[in-house]
């Protein structure tokens, strides 16, 4: 802190005290009223700065400055001498001795904030986004929306977690709202933000306001995870420009970023650009292309004092090639950058599997300043585009992929005949010096089909693309009044329409000239039983075609209430919401219930919550925050198999969500502190997966009353009404021990179990669906990220504006997700009904126990400078993390393949198991650069 | 402006960037380089085999190298080729190719096994492909199934010959650019002999069984392979069809409303026991020919006159109503029989004392212009019977007045009939005989000659179920 100088001993006070009011104040008397007030500006520009928190020290009174920078306390300051705490994110909090006295005005001017450099370029690394919306990984990272947070717990579960897929209080992110000018971007598919649609403009996204966990957002009810909104009005970037390149080997390689904001213009006028784009062939994983460019306008025109318009358009196309979950023997193999979606063709790397995001956004807000008390906004969003993620078909061909089982030595070792140690010993040295797609015989295939000599033949591989495209409309407005000092009232209405467009697109024939036929090889059903044995070309539509309408409707209104000793709110929301699919083609395996429209499903929430704070003392704070909400189930867990027909999760209904979290704060000058109990309950959710299941023993068919013996098939299986507890403890704790040097420790300590026991069933173009079971999940944990993480680290800064830091994090307690058919009867009866005749059920205890992975340690360094050259700055700042190249898995997942007792036990009683899990691996030591510019 | 400037400069740089910068692109040209390796590994074996350091063989010099139940370790710089003759497209063959000698004029083939699913989009039906022999084995894939094959390894158990594995495979099978038409061999279900293992053969003049009507190729209570009979038309002669549960056709329905011809590959049961014809697809089952050859059905058809002669009186010559009973030559006349319940006409000559017999059994009139679409069957028998010239004749009339048998005009016709070759006392089916053509009404007459003197042509026949039927 550079003013700590003027706190150093009271006798210095006065003097200072002076001197600082000889420049920078005016006392005015006026009779009888006490006022404190003031402004703030930029140190080098002196462009007003606003929503600058304002506070005295030592009590609980705090303002914050409006647009122009301005503030005036409300409250009755104490008179005498008090300090004046001045703070932002981004930028180095200051402190102001100022003397109060009763009857008179005091009016500060033109105290300054310095950027904080570090802050700043904590900004700039953005967390990779590749983490944040990887798909692929299977893990959710909610990262981005505490990216913001001046909280050290929270920003460390951002910066520091991230990687390790830590999630706050075991929740995902669809649990949190990520709003842009207050209109909601979390999809209606599966209630998660697309981190893609706005990546990569980090210079126009700073300006952020979270309200975490249940804590009244001023834009909508929000999630039990908080609410993030970015403020993109032109009006409210500071003029200037950046220029920005970043290298790094974590996602993409390369990175520039170029802005420009004009700032307040004459007549009213501001605009905001900014454009830029990253890229790079490969990136911590093998063959992991990055391709991504971003463009984002915003212009505002200030018609009035009441009446401002704002226009911004965002468009970040991007493809990313994603990377494969592996068996331990594969990267026992190979090694935890191996990734088996690539192969080589024409001496590059080609990624079958590449994601292609294009959602453009448009928006235009009216900001109404009704009066100064209360306001209303308004805001039309309009989202299009489309998202794709491609993959091999390979209706004619064998599977191309090269780590399929059958190719691995655990393949050859536990043949039924005795291990075959030569052809293992074959595949080894394989897959070691290949282990890739085979793209030449893959183009090969297809052209020997082509050869019309004995009959041309349709093309025996394909690349395709899962493909959905949604177009949304939002409307809302936002109503702010402040009802008088104590009491602030918000309410808002939000009406959004969805149409999703979803189904297969051939995207490239590879090498064939016949077509590719529209027919599922595995079993020989239609997928377009209107046009049977159609071919498809390039660009036709393949596979499945279908629509999903969903219409929201949904109203909040909350009151705050803001008092010397207590805070406190209520908040209580309602939102209604239909789905409905439409089939475009019949699938003959489901005639009948494929085309069309099906049922209108329409779900209503209600959300309730409420909290307060209650002020001891100024260091010593108690808060609580109590919610209950029901919602509807996202369409992703509405529909059991989306793609093929209309049916819906049996006896489907809204999920219901209990959360609340008690905490104890402390604020010292030095220490700040932060200790939180919180406790949720997630009851009645559905979780849908699809998977090859092998050894269906049990499955009796109600309908048809036919008895099958399929014992493996393509199966989705739905789970329906899961209870999860999740509750736990988290600490956090900061410490400025000299005013260069800043300690930090964080804690979080949760357990995150399945509560009950859910149903479960099957279905399956091969026998329909399966009869009920439970699926004895009570007590599992919940997998994804660890259940516990802690921190400890250390900021140097030094006053030359350079700076580095360093932290240790520990993460234990990180689970495999369990398979939940196989915790069902289905594992331990035979086909007749009666449990295997080697059934042992110590040995299935033994087979069934969750996999806890290894605790680890990673260790992250961070460094930077900035100059200062004339009007110029230069920033420099750098980070590598997993400094150490420690070997982490991060999750996994039981392969679903081994559906019952004997066949698990033969699986697992195999030198290597065929059928193991896979997993995912944390990055090994990687770096990120990052130069700019500013002006 | 200064900020101006910078911003150009910034957009122009990203703008540049953006150009310049490629990750891979979505484009899969076939690269030009495609399938070098494969060209270089035949060039090189054709030209060691222009000098002399490999020879090429036939395949049925290869074949003399087999030794049943051993599995042969081929050691010698020798190479074989042909032309792919099967193909797994439909999944009825799994890891396995035959190559016969020839695309039209077959006279050898040789299994091939190999570590790999869907061949068919490598090795595909007519590709001339060439196999460096030396250090793979010839015997069979399970031992005395008299299916000569190479592959790449041996079960040191029961020599069963293993697959060539995917690493052998780019050094010892090598395709060239030719793809000929494969013609198939054309045959009757009995000239199928194990010379026709591997070969693609068409079968002619076949028909599925009636029973297998609406029923799928494969049964779904077979867990791996099902069996379904063909029937030659020509011959009385079946043949066994055998596809795999894997098959991508094994659910669809075995088309029973028709008859044609059928191709595929000759191939050897599991066991070896038994010849049998695998499909490649269901598109070589051609039945396109709407007019079974079944033999008949009564059930099928309702009877428009019938006649079962169950009222005979044993022994006694036979005087139905309406039946014209006369004797050309001789006096022995046809008699009622009946035997253990059942009745019939017989005409024997046996001690009639005359030189020469001729006896005519003539129906009553049927009338040919109440209804569309008749046909005529019965039953006939013989016993005794030891001369082709002790003759029974069918013929029809439709101009017979009733009572003079040799003054109308006697059409005869071609079925089958009871002869020298059937067993005594066996009725045999006629064929089923259309008799749509006429119209008035028609009388149909058995004819019997013989002798009561010559014991070569005393033999007996019977008539039995006469009947004019038309379709259900």
């Amino acid at each position: 802190m550079q003013n700590e100088l003027l706190t150093t001993n009271s006798s210095m006070k006065k003097s200072l005290f002076i001197f600082l009011f000889g420049i920078f104040s005016t006392v005015s008397v006026f009779a009888q009223e006490t006022v404190v007030k003031g402004s703030v500006t930029e140190t080098i520009s002196f462009e007003p700065i606003p929503n600058v928190t304002v506070t005295i020290e030592g009590t609980v009174i705090s303002v914050e400055t409006n647009a122009s920078g301005e503030f005036q306390f409300l409250e009755q300051v104490p008179l005498g001498e008090q300090v004046l705490n001045i703070s932002k994110p981004g930028y180095t909090s200051k402190r102001y001795p100022i003397v109060v006295n009763e009857g008179q005005t005091l009016n500060i001017t033109d105290m300054t904030l310095t950027k904080d450099v570090s802050e700043v370029d904590l900004f700039t690394i953005s967390l990779t986004d590749d983490e944040l919306d990887s798909d692929d990984s299977g893990l959710d990272n909610i990262s981005g929306l505490l990216q913001s947070s001046l909280d050290v717990f929270q920003r460390t579960a951002a910066f520091e977690f991230s990687s390790s897929f830590f999630k706050v209080r075991g929740l995902n992110s669809e649990n949190g709202s990520v709003l842009i000018n207050g209109i909601e971007m979390n999809k209606l598919y599966d209630g998660r933000p697309q981190w893609s649609d706005w990546g990569g403009l980090n210079d126009v996204l700073r300006n952020q306001e979270l309200t975490t966990g249940l804590k009244p957002s001023a834009y909508n009810f929000g999630g039990i995870l908080g609410t993030t909104n970015m403020i993109v009005r032109a009006s409210k970037y500071r003029e200037g420009g950046r220029i920005t390149y970043s290298s790094s080997n974590r996602s993409y390689t390369n990175r520039v970023m170029g802005s420009y904001s004009s700032g307040l213009l004459d007549g009213g006028w501001a605009y905001t650009i900014m454009a830029g784009r990253r890229w790079g062939n490969e990136g911590f994983q093998d063959a992991t292309l990055y391709d991504a460019n971003s463009f984002f306008a915003s212009i505002e025109k200030i018609i009035n004092e009441k009446h401002s318009l704002n226009f911004t358009s965002i468009y970040t196309p991007n493809r990313r090639g994603k990377s494969s979950p592996n068996t331990q023997e594969v990267y026992d193999l190979k090694d935890i950058k191996y990734n088996e979606y690539w192969g080589w063709l024409d001496g590059e790397k080609k990624n079958s599997r590449i994601k292609e995001v294009e959602e453009p956004i448009l928006m235009l807000n009216h900001y109404w300043d009704i009066s100064s008390k209360t306001s209303l906004n308004t805001n039309i969003g309009y989202q299009f585009g489309k998202i794709g993620n491609s993959r091999l078909d390979y209706g004619g061909g064998g599977n191309p992929s090269p780590a399929y089982y059958q190719l691995l030595p655990s393949y050859s070792l536990s043949d039924p005949d005795g291990p075959d140690y030569a052809q293992a010993y074959e595949d080894e040295q394989n897959f070691i010096n290949g282990g890739q797609i085979d793209w030449e015989r893959i183009l090969d295939a297809n052209i020997t089909n082509n050869d019309p000599t004995n009959g041309e033949k349709p093309g025996a591989y394909v690349l395709y693309e899962d493909r959905s495209d949604d177009t949304q409309l939002t409307v809302n407005s936002i109503f702010n009044t402040e009802i008088n000092e104590n009491i602030l009232v918000n309410a808002g209405v939000t009406y959004k329409n969805l149409k999703s467009e979803n189904f297969g697109e051939i995207i490239d024939l590879l090498g064939s000239t016949v077509g590719y036929l529209n027919v599922d090889s595995f079993d020989g059903f239609q997928y377009d039983n209107q046009n049977p044995d159609r071919v498809v070309f390039e660009g036709d539509k393949f596979r499945y075609n279908y629509n999903i309408l969903s219409d929201v409707v949904s109203g909040y209104a909350q009151a705050q209430f803001k008092y010397n000793k207590v805070d406190f709110y209520v908040s209580g929301s309602v939102t209604n919401t239909t789905y409905q699919r439409d089939g475009l083609w019949e699938n003959e395996a489901y005639l009948g219930n494929s085309l069309g429209k099906g049922e209108k499903l329409n779900f209503t929430g209600i959300g309730a919550k409420g909290g307060l704070t209650y002020k001891i003392t100024g260091k010593h704070l108690i808060d609580v925050n109590a919610g209950y909400i029901t919602q509807a189930p996202s369409i992703r867990n509405t529909y059991s198999n989306s793609r093929e027909n209309n049916s819906i999760v049996e006896g489907i209904s809204e999920e219901k969500i209990t959360s609340g979290d008690i905490s104890y704060i402390f604020r010292s000058p030095i220490v700040k502190a932060k200790l939180t109990g919180f406790y949720s309950k997630i009851e009645d959710a559905n979780e849908i997966s699809f998977y090859y299941a092998d050894g269906l023993t049990n499955i009796n068919v109600e309908t048809g009353g036919v008895s099958i013996n399929e014992t493996t098939a393509f199966v989705q299986e739905v789970l329906k009404g899961v209870d999860k507890k999740h509750f736990g403890a988290e600490l956090g704790i900061e410490a400025q021990v000299t005013p260069t040097i800043k300690l930090k420790g964080v804690a979080s300590v949760g357990q995150y179990t399945y509560d009950n026991n859910p149903e479960l069933y099957l279905t399956s173009s091969g026998f329909g669906r399966t009869q009920t079971f439970t699926s004895n999940l009570k007590d599992y944990k919940v997998a994804g990220g660890p259940q516990q993480a802690y921190s400890v680290g250390f900021e140097y800064r030094d006053p030359d504006y350079w700076w580095f830091g360093a932290t240790a994090n520990f993460f234990s307690n990180t689970y495999v997700d369990v398979s939940p058919l196989n915790r069902t009867e289905n594992f331990y009866l035979d086909s007749d009904g009666l449990p295997f005749n080697n059934y042992d059920e110590d040995v299935a205890n033994q087979l069934l126990k969750q996999e806890e992975f290894d605790d680890y340690m990673v260790v992250n360094l961070t460094g930077g400078k900035s100059w200062k050259i004339g009007d110029y700055y230069i920033g420099f700042f750098a980070s590598v993390n997993n400094l150490l190249d420690k070997v982490y898995k991060t999750g996994g997942f039981e392969q679903g393949r081994n559906a019952n007792y004997e066949q698990l036990l033969e699986d697992s009683n195999n030198p290597k198991r065929v059928f193991g899990s896979k997993y995912w691996y944390g990055r090994g030591t990687t770096y990120f650069l990052n130069v700019n510019f500013r002006f | 402006m200064k900020t101006t400037k910078f911003l150009k400069i910034a957009l122009g740089l990203i703008v540049t960037f953006a150009m310049v910068s490629c990750v891979q692109d979505d484009d899969y040209t076939i690269p030009s380089s495609l399938g070098n390796e494969e060209n270089t590994g035949l060039n090189n074996l054709l030209n060691q085999i222009s000098t002399g350091t490999v020879e090429l063989k036939t395949i049925t010099e290869v074949r003399e190298l087999a030794v049943q139940y051993e599995a042969i370790s081929i050691e010698s710089e020798i190479a074989v080729k042909g032309y792919v003759s099967s193909s797994d497209q439909t999944g009825n063959f799994y890891k396995e190719f035959f190559i016969q000698d020839d695309p039209s004029n077959p006279t050898a083939t040789l299994k091939i096994v190999l570590n790999q699913v869907d061949t068919y989009n490598q090795f595909n039906q007519g590709r001339e492909v060439y196999i460096y022999l030396k250090g793979l084995y010839i015997g069979e894939t399970n031992t005395g199934d008299d299916v000569t094959t190479i592959g790449g390894k041996f079960d040191t158990f029961d020599n069963d010959i293993l697959a060539i594995t995917s690493n052998q495979l780019g050094n010892h099978v090598f395709r060239s650019t030719t793809t000929e038409e494969i013609e198939p061999v054309e045959l009757n279900l009995s000239e199928i002999s194990e010379f026709h293992i591997g070969m693609f053969v068409k079968l002619v003049d076949v028909q599925f069984p009636r029973s297998l009507s609406g029923l799928p190729y494969v049964d779904p209570t077979d867990d791996f392979d099902s069996q379904r009979m063909i029937e030659s038309c020509a011959e009385d002669n079946e043949f066994m069809m055998e596809s795999s549960s894997f098959a991508n056709f094994s659910q669809m329905t075995i088309p029973t409303d028709g008859k044609g011809t059928i191709s595929g590959i000759i191939n050897k049961t599991y066991d070896g026991y038994d010849l049998v014809i695998n499909l490649i697809s269901t598109d070589d089952v051609i039945m396109d020919d709407p007019m079974r050859c079944d033999p008949f059905n009564i059930d099928d058809y309702t009877a428009v006159f019938t006649e079962d002669f169950n009222d005979a009186v044993d022994n006694t010559n036979l005087n139905l109503p309406g039946w014209t009973n006369f004797a050309e030559e001789g006096s022995e006349l046809w008699t009622e029989q009946a035997f253990g319940g059942n009745g019939y006409a017989e005409f024997s000559s046996y001690l009639s004392g005359d030189a020469v017999n001729v006896g005519w059994l003539v129906s009553p009139g049927i009338d040919m212009d109440a209804q569309e679409g008749e046909y005529l069957f019965f039953r006939t028998a013989q016993h005794h019977l030891d001369s082709v010239d002790n003759t029974l004749e069918v013929y029809v009339s439709s101009d017979f007045d009733g009572s003079n048998v040799l003054s109308a005009t006697w059409v005869p016709i071609t079925t089958n009939l009871a002869d020298i070759n059937n067993d005594w006392y066996d009725f045999i089916d006629s064929d089923l005989i259309d008799v749509s053509g006429y119209t008035g009404t028609l009388h149909v007459a058995f004819k019997v000659s013989g002798s009561g003197t010559n014991t070569q042509l005393d033999g007996a026949y019977h008539v039995e179920d006469f009947n004019i039927l038309i379709e259900n």
